[in-house]
């Protein structure tokens, strides 16, 4: 899934770039964008993908890495078919978030930021994604699980391919 | 104006100014951790929060604009009862250690607060990065305020550090979270000076730092304003502080001027005069060894030569080409810039009437787009590539021309890489672009120069098809190349070249060819244009300015019978009528007799000439040498006498830089043991020559110090004469022509008209390649540069422990085919032969080189230096040496 390639952009990728970076005022303003596309394009933000972002912004790669680095939705090893990201921040945590997240590791056998061996799914654990109502919740690909409880987990753990 | 009340007391700013500029201004003692003095407020810290009359809250006051009648307290309970609590988390960001020092303005502020212990447990420990060799990076003892990424960033447009991470796990870090060293940072310190709690901090055990001199960088011609600091031991400590107000440096250095003045005190500083006897040094009185030495000149006058330093000041350059014309009665002066930059200054002289650099580095950063030709000014000009890194950020083309991918191709909108010795080619072909195409300044051609027409006949051969077959450049980079530097996106276009253009046998072609580019072009004398040849040393600008030149005298004057009586009245002797001979001549007349004494004054010929063994041969042949310097070097080894001169920070006086301004240099130290400034050395010298010879000079050599010999200097020199060491010293430094005390210095030559008259364009003829081209038995083209990490020959950064890490033995860059054809990888060792001479060192395997070139620095590490192959084949007008093109031939050793 991962095999090495040359890491750039087609001449519509680039295109595109060039339209992003347009509706800006200072280009870096489509770093976030671009980047999502470049994970899109080469599966996950390599340190590699990210000089040649850097490039394409007129940059420093530390910068580009920076940026990276601050958000939880940028991967730098290649991710898992599908990414759970479980909310760790203060009101999932009153509901009993800790508990979930142990329960999650524990049925998947891996760690935060690992991902299974078998390369079906990455754990994550996250800042308040903004549906404290609903706590304790986690995000599952584009999608949110609310109310979560060990059994409600247990079956979307287990509708994941 | 804004008059507002802090604390009870009234104070008066300017608009825009903010808060925290009052509370300065006041003394009053609010800490501000994030706000570095000279930058933008990054509001991070919250540590200067205050309380407002009338406003909810309590802001920040580094972001807060002043505004009229505000009522500000920074003792308000409120404000002190918030800040403490931010103070007592910013303290528990760290652990304290014995080495961490209290952790800066943190400590302070905390106890002050009542918090010397933070209430909470530090959550995260980091690991300390010390793989930099002059500074670490102590993660425990750092609060995240991003003063260091900025200056990384915004101020030296490195970018080599980030803020990393988020929330609880941020850090301070490089790209891909490795080691320091192994990322783009160039060791400049911008990040150590303004860490406010020492987490970035000098690898050196903390001392209080007794007092700064403001003072001139020793290294390049950038001329850097630096600040000394001097411990309570009365040593310089390792880290220098920049100088913000300093207008060449705008608060920058690099690694040399910010960590290795420490030269000072390496343990072989010459500090008592010495006299050779039966080949073996003595250590004798100063009265011994003036007057052997002085013997020695007194009985060799007509048969003399001096070298001066374009490391030492003004003052000192001046006085040495008065010993040689007045006393020694010769013309026989030079210093290093044959070496370096003659073809430029000649072939300005001749176009122009001027040698100097046109434009101010300000200009750099104004230029829509700016040509860099031959030059590694990242490596060499550290401070001057920031400017173009800036320029470049601001929308600005910049054109490499350089056949070795410099680091500053990495920024390049275009790098054309020509095959080395076709420059010529290359700048012709472009000029007939320029002509073919219409986007000469037809205007400028007609109004300020000459020559036009037959130069314009000239550049016939040049086509676009002649110079891509010549160069190995596409015909359409070169075209580009032409069009965005005739006309840039916006503003004017700057020029800039060094010694890749210049050490060639063909050096005052190349010179020519760029000139006629510029003029064509009209891109001089006006902001963000003009011509740059990029000076090497400190003071090679002033050494040149002083008269330290066989062709012309103190401030380019010629020998015509009213200058030499202008002379004659000043110094009370009438000074040579001819023109005398350049250092390589000199260097020459040893062999046949024509040089038989030499006072080489801070320089080491025997690392700087080309052909190092045949130079040796002749400064063997010398009947007396006297050499005047720091440490023994490689020359010294020649010499009868040997005078111990005080080092940079041991004096007084002025260097001039690259942009012509005119900067004072400080005693911070007193001299060690016996050693002098080199002017009282010279000074004395000259009286003692001229009583054995019978010549009375009466007070010409009798000084009360530095400023006087500047004050007959600017006598002398019209565009100096509105200068002193009094006004440098009230206003900073000033850029010459400066031709009366009210005049404000000059930013940019050839405003209106040139120094003689209209400009003239002199055709160029693309010659031989080179002198020496490589053939069966030498089959790599040799090229020489110099390293960031080391001066020149590395007489100085030698005796610097951080740089000798950083760059510990000679490396040989190869490109990958070649180095595959050797089987040879980096680390490998490797003979490089020449004709003259061999040197062994290290591969490193680069696509940076041509395949078929090898390049090696010019600094001498473990008794390898690349001179002992360079060639002495000059160019025959300037007389400097092809440096830049030899061949070799190349061996594995195992
Ligand atoms: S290392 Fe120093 S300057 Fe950089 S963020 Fe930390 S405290 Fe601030
Ligand atoms: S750029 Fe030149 S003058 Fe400035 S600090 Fe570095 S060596 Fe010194
Ligand atoms: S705290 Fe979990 S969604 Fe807000
Ligand atoms: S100094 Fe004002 S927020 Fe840091």
């Amino acid at each position: 899934m991962t095999a090495t390639r040359t890491i750039v952009f087609s001449p519509d990728q680039l295109a595109e770039v060039r339209r992003l970076q347009g509706l800006y005022p200072d280009k870096r303003g489509a770093l976030l964008p671009v980047l999502h596309m470049a994970q899109d394009a080469f599966d996950y933000v390599s340190l590699e993908v990210q000089e040649y972002v850097a490039g394409l912004f007129d940059m420093a790669p530390s910068h580009v890495h920076e940026v990276v680095t601050f958000y939880t939705l940028y991967f730098q090893q290649p991710k898992g078919r599908h990414v759970v990201a479980v909310c760790h921040n203060l009101s999932c945590y009153l509901a009993g978030s800790r508990e979930i997240l142990a329960h999650v590791k524990q049925r998947l056998g891996i760690g935060v930021g690992e991902t299974t061996d078998d390369g079906r799914v990455t754990l994550q654990s996250v800042e308040c994604l903004c549906a404290c109502e609903a706590a304790p919740m986690m995000q599952v690909d584009d999608r949110y699980e609310l109310n979560l409880t060990p059994e409600k987990v247990d079956r979307i753990l287990g509708e994941l391919r | 104006m804004v008059k507002l009340t802090i604390d009870g007391r009234a104070v008066e700013l300017t608009a825009g100014a903010t808060v925290l500029d009052g509370v300065n201004r006041l003394g009053l003692p609010l800490p501000q951790l994030c706000k570095d003095p000279d930058r933008a407020p990054l509001g991070a810290c919250r540590t200067c929060l205050v309380h407002v009359e009338g406003m909810r809250g309590t802001p920040a006051a580094c972001h807060l604009p002043a505004r009229d009648g505000m009522v500000v307290s920074t003792e308000h309970p409120e404000a002190v009862r918030v800040r403490s609590t931010v103070l007592d988390l910013t303290l528990a960001m760290l652990t304290p250690h014995a080495e961490r020092d209290g952790f800066g303005q943190l400590g302070i502020a905390a106890a002050r607060h009542g918090r010397p212990e933070p209430s909470v447990a530090p959550l995260h420990r980091f690991h300390v990065d010390d793989s930099k060799s002059f500074f670490l990076l102590d993660r425990e003892a750092c609060i995240l305020c991003g003063r260091c990424a900025v200056a990384c960033g915004d101020v030296q447009q490195i970018g080599a550090i980030s803020l990393l991470g988020r929330s609880h796990a941020t850090k301070v870090g490089v790209f891909g979270d490795g080691a320091m060293a192994d990322s783009v940072c160039t060791s400049c310190g911008q990040c150590v000076a303004t860490c406010p709690t020492g987490a970035l901090r000098p690898k050196e055990p903390a001392a209080t730092i007794s007092r700064t001199v403001p003072t001139t960088c020793p290294y390049c011609g950038v001329g850097c304003g630096i600040e000394a600091r001097v411990t309570e031991g009365g040593r310089l400590a390792l880290m220098a502080d920049d100088a913000p107000s300093n207008k060449s440096s705008l608060g920058m250095l690099c690694v040399k001027g910010r960590f290795a003045t420490g030269f000072v005190h390496a343990r072989d500083r010459v500090t008592t005069p010495l006299v050779k006897r039966e080949a073996r040094w003595v250590e004798v009185g100063w009265d011994e060894a003036l007057d052997t030495a002085a013997d020695g000149l007194a009985r060799h006058r007509g048969a003399f030569g001096a070298l001066a330093s374009a490391k030492a000041t003004n003052e000192d350059g001046y006085l040495v080409q008065k010993f040689a014309r007045v006393v020694m009665s010769t013309n026989d002066i030079d210093h290093c810039t044959r070496l370096c930059h003659s073809p430029s200054v000649e072939a300005m002289l001749a176009s122009m009437g001027s040698g100097a650099t046109s434009n101010s580095y300000v200009d750099y950063e104004e230029a829509g787009c700016l040509m860099v030709v031959g030059a590694d000014a990242s490596s060499n000009h550290p401070v001057i590539a920031v400017r173009f890194r800036r320029a470049v950020s601001g929308g600005a083309r910049l054109i490499v021309v350089n056949p070795k991918r410099v680091e500053l191709c990495d920024q390049a909108d275009l790098w054309i890489r020509q095959r080395p010795g076709t420059d010529v080619a290359l700048f012709n072909a472009m000029a007939r672009v320029i002509l073919d195409e219409g986007l000469h300044d037809d205007a400028f051609v007609r109004a300020r120069t000459d020559g036009f027409h037959a130069w314009r006949g000239s550049l016939e051969p040049y086509t676009l098809a002649y110079a891509e077959r010549v160069t190995g450049v596409p015909a359409r980079d070169i075209a580009q190349a032409a069009r965005w530097y005739a006309q840039p996106p916006f503003s004017g276009s700057c020029l800039i070249w060094g010694m890749g253009v210049t050490q060639h046998v063909n050096g005052i072609h190349n010179a020519h060819s760029l000139l006629n580019l510029s003029l064509v072009a009209g891109q001089l004398g006006r902001p963000g244009s003009g011509i740059s040849p990029l000076r090497g040393q400190n003071n090679v600008q002033g050494c040149g300015d002083a008269g330290c030149i066989p062709t012309n005298l103190p401030g380019y004057a010629h020998y015509v019978p009213e200058t030499l009586a202008r002379f004659e009245q000043a110094w009370g002797v009438r000074p040579p009528g001819q023109g005398g001979r350049v250092v390589t001549e000199m260097v020459e007349g040893c062999l046949t007799g024509a040089t038989r004494a030499m006072y080489v004054v801070g320089e080491n010929p025997l690392l700087s000439e080309p052909d190092l063994h045949h130079a040796e041969k002749a400064f063997g042949q010398l009947e007396f040498l006297v050499v005047q310097d720091l440490f023994l070097h490689e020359t010294a080894d020649h010499a009868h006498v040997f005078l111990p001169a005080a080092a940079f920070a041991e004096k007084e006086g002025t260097f001039t830089n690259s942009e012509r301004r005119v900067q004072r240099v400080r005693t911070v130290l007193d001299p060690p043991g016996q050693a002098r400034p080199d002017w009282w050395i010279t000074a004395e010298l000259a009286k003692r020559v001229a009583r054995r010879i019978g010549l009375n000079v009466g007070g010409q050599f009798d000084y009360e110090g530095p400023a006087a010999i500047f004050d007959e200097m600017a006598r002398l020199t019209p565009f100096l004469a509105g200068l002193s060491h009094a006004r440098l010293d009230r206003e900073g430094g000033i850029q010459w022509p400066c031709p009366t005390p009210d005049h404000p210095g000059t930013r940019y030559l050839y405003g209106e008209t040139f120094p003689r008259g209209r400009a003239r364009f002199i055709p160029a003829r693309q010659i031989e390649e080179a002198a020496e081209l490589p053939d069966a038995d030498y089959p790599f083209v040799l090229n020489t540069g110099r390293l960031l990490y080391h001066w020149h020959g590395g007489t100085l950064t030698r005796r610097v422990q951080g740089l000798l890490e950083l760059a510990p033995r000679l490396e040989i860059a190869i490109h990958p085919s070649d180095a595959r054809q050797l089987g040879v990888d980096t680390g490998a060792r490797l003979r490089v032969t020449s004709r003259r001479g061999d040197l062994t060192g290290y591969a490193r395997v680069t696509e940076a080189v041509r395949a078929g070139a090898i390049f090696v620095p010019f600094v001498k590490l473990a008794d390898s230096a690349a001179n002992f192959l360079t060639n002495s084949a000059a160019d025959p007008a300037s007389k400097i040496p092809e440096y830049k093109v030899c061949a070799v031939r190349l061996e594995k050793l195992s």
